[in-house]
């Protein structure tokens, strides 16, 4: 009985397998589109069972398949192909890098998915992408390319702190940057310096080693970060070596960079006149005696142009001051790399040297970095391998935007002072109106040099094709030295008369491990599962120290050991750290019903003993309209996809001690050191959290030549963390507690067109994004930042909040304000007053962009190119702060703005520039009158290039040989009258110091040319 | 698939044997390589579990700060903790000032600071800046030394004396913040415990249990308070017997108990710990002189400068000239019977225009001067006190009486001597000499209201004077913050 069991059991196994053989062998050959060599290691699989082989060492394969079967073929770092067997018995496939293809595959952190399944929202950046654009961080490269994704830099400083916004501000007092994950490294990523202008730790990043950049926005994608998700997740991958002969690429390119505006000012002749009639006004007005102008006005103009009255009465000295904060700019780039392997090593192997000059005077950025990846398979089982990158930078740095020693604020000197003052010879220093940033230039440094190691080991263990194990144990060291002088000649800036010089060291030491495993599998054909389950750990320390010295013998002896005076010095220290567990499943029924849930258990440091885990859960699902049969029948329409998302994520970038009670060592008493109780403890203290809801559709027609998607979001961020007053009676005057509440709702639009293909190829890609920021509850609180920023409750965060202007009254030229003040029913009384203290402040303006987007056309014929990308944004104010001084109508000496030549001059006059009146105060409060639409639209980068055709590299021993100009920020649309509309003054920048303009140095408008020589 | 089908079988076999007879028996590579693979899964769960495990790697301590359970464990942490609470008081100091001499009719306002527009044109508000800072200094104060007697007995291996000297400072000082905050304020809550949750809904003690409490911490601390200290800044800038008795007698000179007072303030001046300095401007320009009982002392040259602050008495008398001596008062203080007194302002006509009079307070340095310490309790003020309560024991002539004190002052500021013969002269003279000798010390205010002068003097001075500013208001933070204080605003406010 038990035989003839086993007997039928075979037989019915054989049937089985009869069925299935009707398999034919089918063979080929694997290559490389990209340059024709074999590919061996490729994995060639039948789709839907397990059967799969690999191609050997010259990239030949064999399998057996029936004709309805698809064959998949994958190698890592290129896009899998899928391919009907059919009656074809020899299939050569070759492979692209392409990634616009449907099976795309993106980075989900702890894991990749192919786009098509994906039921989160991911912008994905490919490294190509952002080759070689002239800038020195890829945040920069960044720019108008992801939807929703809103960067900005502070000002055209080299090496300064960005701002990146995903999906709008979620934290009032907490951190709004994205957690930036290196391969998954979580990175330092905030300012470790000492200045009040932040500096960029991602500027250390060779963004030529970038692979990939994954945006991850929505909930669903991102809840796998937990609770440092809130504020959006950039997902870093850097190249792999991949199989074939060892590939050399050089490259280098060269070019200069050049203001992208200058403003215009009054030359002498302007300025005397202007100043003159400003003086007199005030003497009519009694508020100035009536030997004024004569008397203290001419001696000060006689003393600003160093002595020589002929300086000011007939324009012998009419300097352009402007131009002399700004410098040659010539930049270099250098950049080696070389990949390759076999079956079971793989190496990438980078070094790039960068050497730039700012348009600023003095400011400098050096990067030399290197980098080794290497990928080995010991056994079919198990590989492993390392990712190094070292890194050293060096940023010749200025002052931030409000000191007088930084660059631009030289626009303030008069026009009639001499850059050499004729009496000495020396720059002019003493006498001028204000200290001359020239004497920075000449008579001071100010680097910061920055060490990085970033580095991770792994291994990973293939249990089985369906389940395998990943171990990682990574590193971000992060060692930053500022190293400062500044000689005698500076000492009206520095107060130190005989020099001052400043070291500081800071170190961060941030260690990672991710541990998890990865299952996948297909169950009765229709049910594919796969899921990720593991544990993370972080630690983070940082020490900081820094001294400073004054009384120096000479400029000679610019180290601390020659000052004869230690004014100051401090050491200190911080650390955090994280321990988290996380699983996310994913299930896909008949490939066209999706379901995602992921979730993530944070502990951390920073949270207080009551809440010291967080559980961040999101759920998202999706469905594959196109494939469904109803849908077949309309054959333009390749894909079509609906998706939504919810879930919960967190924003842990609070302070590392915020839980506890603590006490401070710095209440010392007559001299003898004490402490004092600082913060009550609030063991109930958690990150902020943000809910969000997501809701996209994706589609693609004509074969994918049209396909895009749109998304609408709500995110709601609760128990903002607040510095709550409490009674004095505690002892204590404020608590942190989570209290408040925003939102940010917005759409996101995503437009990829193919518009000509052939031989020419045009392709268009366009994304738009929309978001509004509203802050719910703040428990009562105004929280106030930049000049007129605030967060207030039922406003967008930084909403500028201030007087506004009236324009000039014709009969007097006095500057008029809205008076604003409510009436009783409500209304508001729109009279106008002369006085800014009469009239009250309301909210004249955003600063956050209503729309802000990119979009980039690449035309391609045969080996040339043209590419251009145009980036902007429109609905945001901007406040220049500087006005007050820059275009106030002669109030002080400062030199003015040519538009204030347009001032009010007698009765009936109508103009926006009221009566010159020095010292008179005559419309420079802080107002509306400083505040412009900030919109733009910018031509960021255009690049044309020129592949030469194999043929003729192949001749010269090259596999490819490219040449190409590449410009940056070459045209800007705005009415911004500014220097530039992308700003936000440095030493004011926060989330609520939004907008702000101070003296901010413009964007650089760079031109290279460059050569990527492939062999 | 089929392995995973098979993973499934495999482990439903374990617990349902009856379906292993469905089973192909097939052989496979993989089961061979199961017990070791299920054994380094097991080493693997087992390191991550631990790693979870271990609670301190979520618990690393701030380095540079300190958590409150390790703040006053052991006998070296003690002295730390009194100096936090000397740090504390210290807060007081400027608000001192600010209450008892910009509040009556002292100054005119002459800068931009709302909180001193406020008190000088009588406008006090209940958001008042300097209320909720007086209001803070002084609980801040009492929180620590009410951290310091819960937890100080159980500290091993203090010494009985410095635990007995530590507690009678502590006791000291909550004492006179109190005392200042029931004069100042009225009724108020009297914090007993430094439990943050107790102390956040409080409500208000009468007056009479406040200073009931303040007689009683002043009269514990003074026995086991140091006679001295061993050199002069230590003796001068930390709380010494002759502190609390020139505390205890100003308490009695306000609750015109007058035998009281005049029993301190004698037991002070005759210890001859402190003595006159000859010159008046030692008062002024000097730290640590030879007259000064207790002052909030400032290190100079160092980082714990009251600088440019708001409140720093420098920066708003000297630097920025927030408020300047009104012209009434520097009438009074050019009279002849100040003498050397009227040091206490200073004239620049370069200053002078406008409402702006030209004059200054200069009692308090100039920002670069090294003149930032604050009197509490000097010498003078005891002559004052005595010279007030012996003459309302009807004592005006003679060895022990009120004129003889009052001539020691005017002898020393070089003035001619005071002559009074009737009672009611006296106390004209001795609220006269007051001014002379302690203007910009903060007295005024209370001199005033304790002797009831107050509406007649100073309805004289201001317009704007209503009655409701014998008090400050309570801080209107406290009264949203503390459920208890809700609707318990002091009158008019």
């Amino acid at each position: 009985m038990k035989k003839i069991s086993l007997l039928l059991l075979l037989c019915v196994l054989f049937s089985v397998s009869a069925v299935l053989a009707q398999d034919v062998s089918i063979t080929g050959q694997v290559t490389s589109a990209e340059d024709g060599t074999s590919l061996p290691g490729v994995s060639v699989q039948v789709k839907g069972s397990t059967r799969g082989t690999q191609t050997d060492a010259s990239g030949n394969y064999q399998i057996n398949a029936g004709s309805n079967a698809i064959l998949v073929f994958s190698f890592v770092g290129l896009g899998a192909q899928e391919i009907r067997v059919g009656n074809q018995s020899i299939i050569n496939v070759a492979l692209t890098s392409d990634d616009r293809t449907l099976s795309e595959v993106v980075v989900t952190g702890y894991g990749t998915q192919s786009k098509r399944n994906l039921t989160g929202n991911i912008a994905k950046i490919s490294g190509a992408e952002i080759e070689n654009v002239p800038v020195t961080t890829f945040e920069q490269a960044l720019q108008g390319r992801a939807a929703g994704v809103q960067i900005t830099s502070l000002n055209g400083k080299l090496g300064q702190g960005m701002q990146m916004r995903i999906r709008g501000s979620s934290s009032v007092t907490a951190s709004n940057e994205p957690l930036y994950v290196l391969d998954g490294i979580p990175l330092t990523s905030s300012d470790q310096g000492t200045s009040t202008a932040p500096q960029n730790p991602l500027a250390d990043i060779n963004f030529n080693d970038i692979e990939s950049i994954d945006i991850l926005k929505d909930a669903s994608a991102a809840a796998i970060y937990g609770s440092r998700a809130s504020n959006g997740v950039v997902l870093i991958t850097t190249k792999k070596g991949k199989t074939g002969k060892t590939k050399f690429n050089a490259s280098y390119q060269m070019g200069s960079s050049t203001p992208t505006r200058l403003r215009d000012w009054l030359n002498t002749e302007q300025y005397v006149e202007l100043f003159s009639e400003a003086v007199n006004n005030s003497i009519a007005l009694g508020n100035l005696p009536a030997n004024y102008l004569t008397g203290s006005t001419y001696s000060r103009f006689t003393r600003y142009a160093a002595g020589d009255e002929e300086g000011w009465r007939n324009s012998k000295f009419d300097t352009d001051w402007q131009s002399e904060a700004f410098q040659k700019a010539p930049m270099g780039q250098f950049d080696l790399s070389a990949s390759g392997g076999d079956a079971r090593t793989r190496f990438f192997v980078s070094g790039q040297y960068l050497d730039q000059k700012g348009i600023l005077i003095s400011n400098t950025f050096k990067r030399l970095s290197g980098r080794v990846n290497l990928d080995h398979k010991a056994t079919e089982k198990l590989s492993l391998g390392v990712n190094v990158n070292l890194a050293r930078t060096e940023n010749g740095r200025l002052s931030n935007d409000n000191a007088f020693s930084t660059p631009l604020q030289i626009v303030a000197l008069p026009p009639m002072t001499p850059v050499i003052d004729p009496r000495t010879d020396q720059l002019s220093g003493n006498y001028t109106l204000y200290y001359n940033p020239l004497l920075n230039r000449d008579f001071s440094s100010n680097l910061s040099t920055s060490y990085r190691t970033i580095g991770n080991v792994y291994a990973e263990y293939k249990f089985a094709n369906w389940l395998k194990f990943r171990s990682e144990w990574g590193t971000d060291l992060y060692n930053l030295n500022e190293d400062q002088y500044f000689g005698k000649e500076t000492s009206r800036n520095t107060g130190a008369p005989n020099g001052q010089g400043f070291s500081s060291w800071a170190q961060i030491t941030n260690y990672t491990t991710n541990n998890f495993f990865t299952m996948g599998t297909t169950l009765a054909e229709v049910h594919d599962i796969d899921a990720t389950v593991g544990m993370t750990f972080q630690k983070s320390d940082a020490t900081l120290n820094q001294v400073t010295g004054q009384e120096f013998p000479s400029n000679s002896y610019t180290k601390i050991i020659s000052a004869a005076r230690i004014t100051a010095g401090s050491s200190s220290a911080t650390n955090f750290s994280f321990l988290s567990y996380f699983a996310r499943a994913n299930y896909r029924f008949a490939n066209k019903y999706l379901f995602s849930v992921s979730g993530r258990v944070d502990g951390s440091s920073r949270f207080g003993e009551n809440n010291r885990y967080g559980f961040f859960p999101a759920a998202s699902a999706g469905w594959l309209i196109s494939d469904e049969n109803f849908m077949k029948d309309i054959p333009s329409l390749s894909l079509l996809k609906l998706r939504a998302s919810y879930g919960l994520t967190g924003n842990a970038e609070i302070g590392n001690f915020d839980s506890y009670g603590l006490y401070r060592g710095d209440a010392g008493y007559a001299g003898v050191p004490g402490q004092r109780p600082e913060q009550i403890e609030n063991p109930d203290l958690r990150w902020e959290q943000t809910t969000q809801t997501d809701a996209g559709l994706e589609f693609g027609f004509f074969g994918g030549r049209i396909s895009g998607e749109v998304d609408y979001y709500v995110k709601t961020t609760r128990d903002l963390l607040l510095n709550v007053n409490v009674p004095g009676t505690s002892g204590f005057r404020t608590q942190l507690r989570n209290v408040g509440n925003l939102e940010n709702k917005g759409w996101e639009f995503v437009l990829n067109t193919e518009n000509v293909t052939g031989a020419f190829t045009w392709n268009t890609t366009l994304n738009l994004a929309a978001n509004r920021n509203k802050i719910l509850n703040l428990d009562g609180q105004v929280i106030e930042g930049g000049f007129i920023n605030r967060a207030v409750e039922g406003q967008p965060i930084g909403s500028f909040f201030s007087i506004e202007y009236a324009g000039v009254d014709p009969q007097n030229g006095d500057a008029l304000y809205y008076v604003n003040e409510e009436r009783p029913d409500g209304s508001l009384d729109r009279s106008t007053t002369n006085d800014p203290n009469v009239a009250q402040r309301t909210v004249i303006g955003n600063p956050n962009p209503t729309l802000i987007g990119g979009i980039s056309n690449n035309f391609a014929y045969k080996g040339l190119e043209l590419n251009f990308l145009f980036q902007g944004q429109y609905g945001n104010d901007i406040y220049n702060g500087g006005g007050k001084f820059q275009s106030a109508n002669g109030d002080f000496f400062d030199n003015q703005t040519t538009d204030q030549l347009n001032r009010w001059r007698q009765p009936g006059d109508v103009t926006n520039v009221p009566q010159a009146r020095l010292f008179g105060a005559n419309g420079t409060a802080e107002s509306s009158r400083y505040l412009q639409r900030g919109d733009y639209l910018r031509l960021k980068t255009a690049t044309l290039s020129y592949t030469l055709p194999n043929t003729i590299s192949s001749k010269i021993k090259m596999d490819r040989v490219r040449l190409y100009v590449t410009g940056q920020n070459l045209l800007t649309f705005t009415k911004y009258t500014g220097w530039d509309p992308e700003v936000n003054a440095d030493y004011l920048a926060g989330n609520i110091g939004l907008g702000n303009d101070f003296y901010s140095a413009p964007q650089a408008k760079t031109i290279i040319v460059g050569i990527n020589l492939g062999f | 698939m089929t392995i995973l089908k098979e993973m499934i079988l495999k482990n439903n076999m374990i617990r349902n044997p009856t379906i292993q007879s469905h089973l192909p028996k097939k052989p496979h590579v993989f089961f061979g390589q199961r017990k070791n693979t299920f054994r380094f899964l097991g080493i693997l769960l087992a390191f991550l579990v631990s790693v979870s495990s271990c609670r301190e790697i979520l618990e690393p301590p701030p380095i540079d700060l300190l958590v409150d359970e390790f703040v006053l464990n052991e006998a070296s942490d003690v002295d730390a903790v009194r100096l936090g609470l000397y740090n504390a008081y210290r807060g007081m100091g400027a608000f001192l000032v600010v209450a008892g001499d910009f509040t009556p009719d002292f100054v005119q306002f002459n800068g931009t600071f709302t909180v001193y527009n406020e008190l000088a044109n009588k406008q006090i508000t209940a958001t008042n800046a300097a209320a909720q800072g007086l209001w803070g200094a002084i609980y801040s104060t009492i929180y620590i030394a009410n951290f310091i007697e819960e937890r100080i007995n159980e500290v091993p291996g203090v010494t009985e004396a410095t635990r007995t000297r530590v507690l009678a400072e502590a006791r000291f000082l909550r004492g006179f913040a109190n005392f200042i905050g029931v004069y100042t304020f009225g009724d108020i809550p009297q914090v007993t415990t430094s439990d943050v949750t107790t102390n956040r809904t409080i409500p208000k003690t009468s007056r009479i249990e406040i200073l009931a409490s303040v007689l009683e911490d002043l009269t514990a601390a003074l026995p086991d308070l140091p006679a001295n200290n061993s050199n002069r800044i230590t003796a001068k800038s930390f709380v010494t017997q002759n502190a609390a008795r020139t505390a205890l007698a100003r308490y009695y000179l306000y609750q015109q108990s007058w035998a009281e007072a005049e029993q301190f303030a004698t037991a002070v001046i005759a210890s001859q710990i402190q003595t006159l300095p000859a010159a008046y401007s030692d008062v002024i320009f000097a730290e640590f002189d030879d007259e000064t009982i207790l002052e909030v002392a400032y290190a100079n040259n160092s980082s714990d400068d009251p600088g440019t602050s708001t409140f720093g008495l420098n920066n708003v008398l000297r630097g920025r000239r927030e408020v300047i001596p009104a012209n009434t008062y520097v009438l009074t203080m050019l009279e002849t019977n100040a003498g050397e007194r009227r040091q206490t302002i200073a004239f620049n006509a370069q200053q002078q225009r406008g409402n702006d009079n030209g004059w200054s307070v200069v009692k308090y340095g100039s920002p670069d001067e090294a003149n930032n310490n604050i009197t509490i309790f000097r010498l003078a003020e005891l002559y004052l006190i005595r010279a007030e309560a012996r003459a309302r024991q009807g004592r005006i002539g003679g060895s022990n009486g009120a004129l003889a004190d009052v001539n020691v002052l005017r002898t020393r500021a070089k003035a001619p001597a005071a002559n009074f013969t009737t009672q009611d002269i006296a106390l004209q003279v001795i609220e006269r000499e007051r001014i002379y000798e302690l203007s910009f010390e903060g007295h005024r205010w209370y001199d005033l209201k304790r002797t009831g002068r107050i509406q007649n003097v100073m309805s004289a001075f201001s317009s704007n004077w209503d009655p409701k500013f014998e008090l400050w208001p309570i801080p209107q933070s406290e009264i949203q913050r503390n459920p208890a204080l809700s609707g318990q605003q002091n009158p008019g406010y």
